[in-house]
């Protein structure tokens, strides 16, 4: 998939799954490589960066076997921005894909 | 071979607080871990990781713009113009040249002023022996052009260091925002393999 593409919409999906609940790294990563094909590791950065900048916050989930998980949550100014991002994605997109279908005959 | 792949990440973190680096390498670790339990294998995990190095450049840019934009110092802001050049981010040379740039004009800039500083002292002493020698209007001179010199050099001095304040922070304003935008936000190289 073209990367250019990607790198615009990362955020946009990392803040949607949050959005819907509460994950840990591994299930986010999971998702996202399964939708736009991430190499998984960078996730990891763009997740410390969402912290950093007041977007999300991290706790500790026990779990009754195995070690507990980093699981990451939205703040409210992590669903502000996630709002944000939606809309001009949603206008965006709209835009791109009536163009295809009013020029591209194919 | 996950200890190895991340032993290879801790060490190329070095340049990250010890504290950092632990919470980076827990977060790899559970990936592995809970991939594990799923059934994955370590190769299938590792490829789809991408690789420690990579990663670690991008952490370390991250760590180091933020690190310099909160304290706006020079040892800081280095590190940051290293990280910027290393990860190769588009801008990271006009910035670095910038900034070198002006870290060796006040460089000169303070030496001159020393230099001053220097001259308005020897002046001064040259003003004393004057006057012990009993040429008082050649000690009046050197007095006059001891302060002169030595006024005029301190005053260089501290408008040097706001001009330094002033400029550095700037730059490092510039570089954040650039760090921001390309590295973190939508520039990562989030392609697989």
């Amino acid at each position: 998939m073209n990367t250019q593409f990607k790198k615009g919409v990362l955020n946009l999906c990392v803040l949607t799954l949050l959005k819907k609940k509460d994950a840990y790294g591994y299930d986010l990563a999971e998702k996202m490589a399964q939708s736009i094909e991430i190499a998984e590791g960078t996730l990891y950065p763009l997740l410390r960066k969402l912290k950093l900048d007041g977007l999300c916050e991290t706790y500790l989930s026990e779990r009754s076997a195995g070690p507990p998980r980093k699981y990451y949550k939205l703040t409210q100014k992590g669903i502000d921005a996630q709002r944000v991002l939606r809309d001009e994605w949603k206008t965006f997109s709209t835009n791109v894909n009536e163009l295809m279908e009013e020029n591209d005959d194919e | 071979m996950m200890n190895d792949y991340l032993n290879k990440l801790e060490k190329s973190l070095r340049r990250m607080s010890a504290n950092e680096r632990k919470e980076i390498v827990a977060d790899y670790r559970e990936h592995f871990e809970i991939g594990l339990e799923a059934g994955k294998s370590i190769e299938q995990i590792i490829a789809s990781l991408g690789d420690p190095s990579e990663l670690a450049k991008m952490y370390t840019a991250l760590g180091a713009t933020n690190r310099a934009h909160e304290s706006k110092g020079v040892k800081d802001t280095l590190h940051m113009l290293g990280a910027i050049l290393r990860f190769k981010v588009g801008g990271g040379l006009l910035i670095a040249s910038l900034y070198f740039a002006a870290l060796s004009t006040m460089l000169a800039a303070f030496a001159a002023a020393v230099g001053l500083i220097g001259g308005g002292l020897a002046a001064l002493g040259y003003a004393v022996y004057m006057f012990t020698q009993g040429y008082i209007a050649y000690g009046f001179l050197g007095i006059f052009a001891g302060l002169v010199l030595s006024s005029g050099g301190l005053l260089g001095f501290i408008a040097n260091i706001k001009l330094w304040k002033l400029s550095v922070g700037n730059l490092t304003g510039v570089a954040h925002k650039i760090m921001q935008k390309r590295v973190t936000n939508n520039e990562l190289d989030i392609d697989k393999g």
